[in-house]
């Protein structure tokens, strides 16, 4: 029953997560049709007969083709290249042990974001890239163990059981990476890399929300623009990519909570997997 | 375990993998080569020998002799494993660990150790859209070459021997599409070099498209020329992922196919941004354009897809297709014969015309079970290969250069070239005149009649059109509309820009069929330069 409970938690954010990752891509793909984006050295198609179609058209002129040609087939945007923009989603899921006084449900733990990219070559072999996202984690509080994560805060008691407990915060991210690519003679693609880097997040806002059930009656109460976490965070990252897609693994430097009021600490540990859109 | 240590545990588990991902493989190049006992009428099929005697190459060229046998074997006992060997560069492919490498590369006939890194990439399969199911596009691919006749006269490419590497002919063994090829033993040899065996009729169907484009047969009639050629065939590709060694397949079977005595090789195989950037198109850089150049010093043509980059972020010819010596094919919508809209453009990074001539790359193809229509430079190719052989069957006296230079003579848009078209689709009416009213030897001359002039008597600068009544018409029958062609030429003579126009009829003529005036817009054309037409057959340039 828990478990179940857990899953239904777990599939709307994966979903949100997916949409996110499908607008982005959508829009990434419309950018490589829409010849009116092309940039000034390709090709502006006016139109192209379809096969079958034995209609020759109108009697006014019409432009079939219009190609300005170049010369100079150094690129200084692509992946490969000079410069380089790419949108990321990412999914992760808590790892890692919490402290004393409180026990989250992993899996239904997990962190989602979407972002952009910008990618600086230095070398075959070394880029620098900044990141710049939306990020959204929650922490799915298990009731099965003693537990008094904010109890004594919230419900001024301590050991309370809800049927359902959790805690998250949105928050905005930006990120730098030293880019180490195993293949420093590729083409123009992003290859296999290691990612080493740190994020730092701005906390726009956070929340509790605790569901129970009293006499038949489902009772949610949620708190958000709460005093107790940091505003500022940051992460030491490592990313392991292969092309379009990278493991990710994030490890929480600051604590979620200020000092003052002593909450336990939810694991620090995340492992993920990003996934960039394609140029 | 403290979170530290798990974090530290964790990144050193991932380069772990990443290192065992990394593998390396090198080309070997070796300093010099046992010359003593080669005998190239044991080595070479006899037809390799005619050819080299045809070209006037040597017999003992020493780029033809095999990889001294002993130096592979000192290479194999430092290497986990050996690849493929190449006699045109005098090397070995081998995969070596970091602790034998510095000993490989300080072996006295050892002169240079490149790394192959390898990575696995998806990649886009055969392209096969919703295309109409009927015999529309049959009809197109064969009479956009005028390929007619050629079957009529004849001319079917008997006695020239056409290799094809691709990634696999699946189901071609069984397809009614092919069963002349088997009957009449007209498939030479097959390998697969990816397996090592001679089993090629397996993994991917896109060798059994393209070799259908060369001498398939739907309900006896011809899906390409090349119905009477023989046929040698190569596996070098993995259907669905790419590989670097693929490249080394490609050069290892083009060395094959020399020594197999292949008149033309047909590849409908490129290879972009997985290993290359745009501006090294220039047909001396990759491993694969050098083969192909090298094979074409061989005497074979070599007939190459241009690439299906044009809507992707890449838009240039593909490697091996910027070899200067590739016949480098691209794709037309055979409804009006322009471009497609995947084909890619020219010219190659060196400024090199490419692609040389168009194909239909709307395809009726056999697909390993059934008919079925496909897109693709990569059916366009193999049109011009079977195309090439009828030619070469007509003229068999001629080099493979004599013939790379008169099918670009035979576009239609001759002397006209642009970095979409070439020269224009390859017409079979050019080399029939050519062949039976042969007088001085001299290519026949095309478009004698003005079709169109210059008005520059105002501030714009218009092209006239002449009636399309043209008795002396020499555009493609079956084309239904007539399109003119036009570029923009700089002060160096390099082409600035080039469209192709679709001429408005004029409303207010009394008389039926007269075109509008094309008047240029002067805010996309260089100062001071050419502007170059071609309409109708005819071609004529003006300064402005």
């Amino acid at each position: 029953m828990k478990k179940n409970t857990n899953y239904k938690s777990l599939m709307p954010r994966l979903q949100m997560a997916m949409l996110f990752g499908i607008l982005l891509f959508s829009v990434r793909a419309k950018g490589q049709t829409d010849t009116a984006s092309l940039p000034a050295d390709t090709v502006k198609e006016v139109t192209e007969p379809e096969i079958g179609d034995n209609d020759s058209g109108a009697t006014d002129a019409m432009t079939v083709i219009n190609v300005p040609v170049t010369y100079d087939f150094k690129k200084k945007y692509g992946p490969n290249e000079p410069n380089y923009v790419q949108g990321y989603t990412y999914f992760g899921v808590v790892v890692g042990p919490s402290d004393t006084g409180v026990k989250l449900n992993y899996g239904a733990s997990n962190e989602w974001a979407i972002g952009w990219r910008y990618k600086r070559k230095l070398s075959g072999m070394f880029a620098l890239c900044a990141d710049f996202g939306l990020h959204s984690a929650e922490f799915n509080i298990s009731q099965s163990a003693k537990n008094y994560f904010l109890d004594t805060t919230f419900w001024q008691q301590s050991d309370i059981s809800h049927k359902k407990e959790r805690f998250g915060y949105y928050s905005l991210a930006l990120g730098g990476f030293l880019r180490v690519n195993f293949d420093p003679h590729r083409g123009d693609y992003l290859g296999h890399y290691i990612d080493l880097g740190a994020t730092g997040s701005f906390l726009v806002s956070n929340r509790y929300v605790a569901i129970d059930e009293r006499r038949d009656a489902r009772v949610k109460s949620k708190f958000t623009g709460m005093p107790y976490t940091n505003p500022f965070q940051y992460d030491l990252t490592a990313k392991l990519g292969f092309n379009f897609i990278a493991l990710v693994a994030k490890y929480r430097m600051t604590d979620i909570f200020k000092e003052q009021y002593r909450f336990p600490e939810f694991p620090r540990l995340m492992l993920g997997l990003e996934v960039n859109s394609l140029d | 375990m403290s979170p530290g240590r798990r974090l530290f545990s964790l990144l050193f588990f991932l380069f772990i993998c990443s290192q065992v991902h990394a593998q390396t493989k090198y080309w070997v190049f070796f300093t010099d080569k046992d010359t003593t006992g080669f005998n190239p009428y044991a080595f070479f099929d006899q037809n390799a020998i005619a050819r080299r005697q045809k070209t006037g190459l040597s017999l003992y060229d020493y780029s033809d002799i095999p990889v001294n046998p002993v130096y592979i074997q000192k290479v194999a006992g430092l290497s986990d494993s050996i690849g493929n060997t190449t006699r045109w560069f005098n090397g070995v492919g081998a995969w070596i660990g970091d602790a034998n490498l510095p000993a490989v590369q300080h072996l006295p006939f050892v002169r240079e150790v490149v790394p192959m890194t390898i990575h696995l990439e998806p990649t886009i399969g055969p392209i096969n859209f919703d295309l109409p199911d009927d015999s529309e596009l049959l009809n197109l691919q064969i009479e956009r070459l005028q390929g007619r006749q050629f079957l009529e006269k004849g001319f079917k490419g008997k006695g020239i021997r056409i290799a094809v590497l691709d990634v696999g002919f699946k189901g071609a063994r069984n397809h009614p599409a092919f069963t002349h090829l088997f009957k009449n033993n007209q498939i030479v040899e097959t390998y697969d070099f990816i397996k090592h065996d001679s089993d090629v009729y397996h993994y991917g169907t896109h060798g059994t498209m393209v070799l259908s484009c060369l001498a398939g047969v739907q309900n006896d009639t011809a899906m390409g020329l090349a119905q009477d050629a023989e046929f040698l065939l190569a596996r070098t590709e993995r259907d669905m992922t790419e590989w670097k060694d693929e490249e080394d397949n490609w050069l290892a079977a083009v060395e094959w196919a020399d020594q197999q005595g292949a008149h033309i090789v047909s590849s409908s195989l490129g290879y972009t941004d997985r290993r290359y950037f745009p501006y090294q198109m220039n047909g001396h850089t990759s491993l694969v354009s050098r083969a192909a150049n090298m094979a074409a010093g061989k005497g074979m043509l070599v007939v190459i897809a241009a690439g299906n980059e044009a809507r992707n972020s890449w838009k240039y010819i593909c490697t091996p297709g910027d070899a200067d010596s590739a016949l480098t094919v691209g794709a037309t919508n055979p409804k009006n014969d322009t471009r497609a809209s995947f084909s890619s453009y020219g010219p190659s990074a060196d400024g090199e015309l490419k692609p040389n001539v168009v194909a239909p790359g709307y395809a009726w193809v056999a697909d390993g079970v059934k008919y079925s229509s496909a897109m693709g430079t990569s059916f366009a190719t193999p049109l011009v290969a079977g195309f090439a052989a009828c030619v070469w069957n007509m003229f068999p006296e001629w080099t493979n250069m004599e013939l790379y230079k008169a099918i670009e003579q035979s576009g239609y848009l001759y002397p006209y070239y642009d970095y979409s078209h070439g020269y224009g689709t390859p017409q079979a009416s050019y080399f029939l005149t050519r062949k039976y009213n042969e007088t001085s030897g001299e290519a026949p001359v095309k478009g004698k009649a003005a079709t169109f002039h210059f008005d520059t008597t105002n501030y714009d600068f218009a092209i006239i059109l002449h009636s399309m009544n043209s008795e002396d018409s020499t555009v493609i029958p079956g084309v239904d509309e007539k399109l003119v062609y036009y570029q923009a030429l700089d002060t160096n003579g390099k082409i600035a820009r080039y469209y192709v126009i679709k001429p408005g009829m004029d409303p207010h003529a009394e008389a039926d069929k007269i075109y509008s005036p094309i008047t240029l817009n002067w805010d996309e054309i260089p100062e001071h330069g050419i502007i170059r037409v071609f309409f109708d057959g005819y071609t004529n340039e003006e300064k402005y």
